[in-house]
């Protein structure tokens, strides 16, 4: 593997991979930090999945429409509506049912996949449709990344960090106590939608590299490994961008130095790594929160 | 005493509240006297937490609710809500002061441009409560009263002319009860009014000017020593246990 | 020739052999997986079924790297390690980090689905095993691996998953009155001596064996629609749990057919027979129309229901009577 890294590093084409999976692991540490203590993480797992329907239905309009079925842009737009209207199907089924939240999340994510499936076989099946690279979308080719992947890597990462400072102490307020946002008139419900836009940026962002069906993990794992070793929610932030930058590059190397990888794979089996590094190391939680059961 | 009354606090006209088909408060009228101190008083499940979620504007209701004169939204900052502990995530990694600064940035502003000034107040709100010296503790290694201090530092720094507490003195230990009721003597005595969803009812004759007892609707309300008799509490209390877990 | 005969065209082409075949194992799997769903929405467990259905994929993949075969039971001993792996890392997770229980899940599942994936594309040159296959199924390839049964030659898969619905069914009668306590009092369960966390294992045991004999078919993303979506749309209409099993079979065996029929047509109506398109995945349409048919249920009773819809966070959830 030190061959692999000594090789990815002296190309340039390997340096634009590693430092866009490296923006986007760090990006998706702090909004996985934002889902995690908001209580939505597996939100971006519903999300993630949804993305397939979108992307597919974008492509096969690029090829009705003479395009090659692949512009970048295109599917982008087409997996942050695919993820959008995941996030509103979830909303809706709890509206209109009053299902628990993980029983309208498992709809949403089983059927708009379903769809998505459904799709792709009939593209597959289109000429000059086949191929299009839509496949290496589902489990990620971190190969692929370009350079105007890293542009994109890196407008979501400074916007996902602009945006989290600007509003910490409103997302904080209402991630330890909605009942007191709620109370001082914080609108919980758009700032809910600014955590699940900005889930689904860094979905969007990071499923040419990790894929979509994986996404979720890159945005909880790193949180989730950082959560022990912090006592403010900033500095779990700070924490969990570092680790996911880490098991982003980490788990690309790891692809890289396999044949035919995909790399959404590798790139969570890092983070998991990371996480039981940090369980392993971590200090006990102490102080036993009575409130949970008062 | 009218809805616009400048002494009253809280003017609530034939409120009604329905959950998922479940009527849990139905046709109550009030009137909350400013400056007072009032518990509200009733078995589990009566909607004692409904009814200050519904002045709260916290969920759908019918009928009519004015806060200090005019409807909630207009005067959120000049009101202090506390909810129940149990429904706040103890493991939240925050400070005691993060905790506490959340009742300044509610006044100040929550964009961080007088970030000084609500460190400051929150520290003062610290001090008043006794924390000051756990300030830069996680929230979770405290104990549960001092918990409820904490909470109550939020509310003081939120320097509201309404305070709302639901429950704040259920399962903390008796001096933080003491030390607490003592604050909201002091916060009484200052003009604030103040109105707390409370079970002792010992405590609610000593200690509270008002009293309102609620049993799906409000059963009576006026002077604690007034209501507090035993025909009320019996009508309030009485052949409850159908009131069951069914907390609002 | 218009769109619509060319639609019918498309049906009349079914053979039994084929299409009957893959309806049935399609309508196998929907009573298969209408016990264990019902079960775990009705214990709140909905994203178990997507944990359980995404966590299999390393058991089977591992023990058909070790074994070098597909028999039947080193892929189920394989799941079954992997699916208490999930469990009892999630269960870890949750405690451990304090963090809610679908986050634990969702690291625990997602980590192993990552392993399997990872596993897979070791075992890819086994040609029997690929990734597309374990994410979106090929149901259409179920009829022709076929075994003898009784004289006859009958798709594997159908064979598969009839035992493993007859065995749920057997399983939930036999264990039925813990089940049903522990599904509405964990406390009063305990307290009556059913122990909870045998019937969690219970129905863990169903959902796994249920996605192992599935997932094959219809692959591990739309078992988890087969498991999840019948129950909710049956608990929308009923409250008692033997009524909505049986409705969430009912109901997934018609989205089974039209998902078929919706596959098969779809090209032709849609005019796309002339690109080349011929048939699109019934796995993947089996699942949209279980979708379509679940937003119709649940616009139709919001429709019908005169109940203002109170705000999330503060609903009452449904009621659910034993």
């Amino acid at each position: 593997m030190t061959a692999a890294l000594a090789g990815l590093l002296g190309d340039p084409h390997a340096r634009t991979v590693l430092a866009a999976t490296a923006t986007l692991g760090a990006s998706c540490g702090v909004v996985g930090t934002l889902l995690v203590l908001r209580r939505r993480a597996l939100l971006g797992d519903a999300a993630g999945h949804a993305t397939l329907p979108g992307i597919v239905g974008a492509g096969a309009l690029s090829l009705s429409l003479g395009g090659t079925g692949r512009e970048p842009w295109v599917l982008v737009a087409g997996a942050a509506l695919g993820a959008l209207a995941g996030i509103a199907a979830v909303h809706w089924i709890r509206r209109a049912t009053r299902l628990p939240a993980d029983a309208a999340m498992a709809i949403a994510l089983g059927s708009l996949f379903g769809l998505g499936t459904a799709m792709l076989s009939a593209l597959q099946q289109v000429e000059g449709g086949h191929g299009a690279g839509l496949e290496s979308l589902v489990t990620g080719d971190a190969a692929t990344l370009v350079r105007s992947d890293l542009h994109v890597a890196a407008a979501v990462a400074t916007a996902s960090v602009a945006l989290t400072a600007a509003f910490r102490h409103d997302l904080r307020a209402l991630a330890f106590d909605e009942d007191f946002s709620r109370s001082v008139g914080r609108p919980a419900g758009r700032l809910d939608a600014l955590v699940s836009a900005l889930a689904v940026a860094n979905i969007v962002a990071g499923m040419r590299a990790v894929g979509l069906v994986l996404s979720v993990a890159l945005l909880v794992i790193p949180a989730a490994a950082a959560r022990p070793w912090c006592r403010t929610m900033g500095a779990m932030t700070a924490l969990a961008a570092v680790l996911g930058a880490a098991g982003a590059v980490a788990g690309t190397v790891a692809s890289a130095a396999i044949e035919d990888a995909p790399t959404g794979p590798f790139v969570v089996l890092a983070c998991a790594a990371i996480l039981a590094a940090s369980l392993v190391a971590a200090p006990r939680a102490r102080g036993a929160g009575p409130g949970a059961t008062a | 005493m009218t809805a616009g009354d400048p002494a009253v606090a809280v003017a609530i006209d034939s409120l009604a509240v329905a959950y998922g088909g479940r009527t849990v408060l139905r046709d109550a009228t009030l009137r909350i006297r400013a400056g007072a101190m009032t518990a509200v008083v009733g078995p589990n499940g009566a909607g004692k937490s409904t009814l200050l979620r519904a002045v709260m504007g916290m969920l759908p209701f019918t009928g009519s609710v004015r806060v200090l004169g005019g409807p909630i939204d207009a005067c959120r900052a000049r009101v202090a809500y506390v909810p129940q502990r149990a429904a706040v995530d103890w493991d939240f990694p925050i400070t005691v002061r993060q905790v506490a600064e959340m009742g300044a940035h509610a006044r100040l502003g929550w964009f961080g441009l007088r970030l000084g000034r609500a460190r400051r107040e929150a520290l003062e709100a610290l001090a008043d409560v006794g924390l000051a010296d756990l300030a830069a503790r996680p929230i979770g290694e405290l104990s549960g009263g001092q918990q409820q201090r904490a909470f109550m530092a939020r509310a003081l720094a939120q320097r509201a002319d309404l305070v709302l507490l639901d429950e704040p003195f259920a399962s903390i230990d008796a001096t933080t009860e003491h030390d607490l009721l003592a604050l909201l003597s002091g916060l009484r005595h200052r003009g604030t009014t103040v109105v707390v969803v409370h079970h002792d009812l010992e405590t609610v004759r000593e200690r509270f000017d008002d009293a309102v007892l609620v049993r799906g609707t409000v059963i009576a309300h006026g002077a604690a020593r007034d209501v507090m008799t035993a025909a009320w509490l019996a009508r309030t209390y009485g052949d409850a246990p159908h009131s069951g877990k069914a907390t609002a | 020739m218009s769109r619509a005969h060319a639609a019918i065209d498309a049906l009349r082409a079914w053979t039994p052999e084929v299409d009957g075949w893959i309806i049935a194992i399609g309508a196998l799997a929907a009573v298969a997986c209408a016990v264990p769903g019902t079960l775990l929405v009705a214990r709140r467990q909905s994203m178990a079924a997507d944990g359980i259905a995404h966590a299999v994929l390393p058991g089977i993949a591992g023990a058909f790297l070790l074994s070098g075969t597909r028999d039947l039971a080193w892929m189920a001993g394989g799941a079954a390690v992997a699916a208490v792996a999930m469990s009892a890392g999630s269960a870890f997770l949750e405690r451990r980090l304090r963090v809610e229980r679908d986050a634990a899940l969702g690291i625990a599942y997602t980590a192993l689905f990552a392993l399997g994936l990872a596993l897979v594309v070791r075992a890819a040159d086994g040609v029997d095993i690929d990734p597309s296959c374990v994410l979106f199924g090929a149901i259409e390839f179920a009829p022709l691996d076929r075994v003898t049964a009784g004289g006859r030659a009958v798709p594997r898969a159908a064979l598969v998953i009839a035992a493993t619905a007859g065995a749920n069914v057997a399983v939930a009668a036999l264990a039925w009155r813990p089940i049903l306590a522990s599904s509405f009092d964990r406390g009063f369960a305990r307290a009556a001596g059913a122990r909870p966390a045998a019937c969690d294992a219970i129905v863990g045991a169903m959902a796994t064996a249920t996605c192992v004999a599935c997932f094959e078919s219809l692959g591990s993303v739309i078992v988890v629609a087969m498991l999840v979506v019948p129950a909710c749309a049956a608990r929308l209409a009923c409250a008692r749990l033997v009524p909505m099993a049986a409705l969430a079979a009912a109901f997934g065996c018609g989205a089974t057919v039209l998902g078929h029929v919706a596959a098969c047509v779809a090209a032709p109506v849609a005019g796309l027979d002339a690109s080349g398109v011929r048939e699109l995945s019934t796995a993947g349409c089996v699942a949209a129309a279980l979708g379509a048919c679940f937003a119709g249920a649940a616009g139709a009773r919001a429709v019908m229901s005169r109940n203002r819809p109170v705000d999330g966070a503060h609903a009452a959830s449904l009621p659910c009577a034993p």
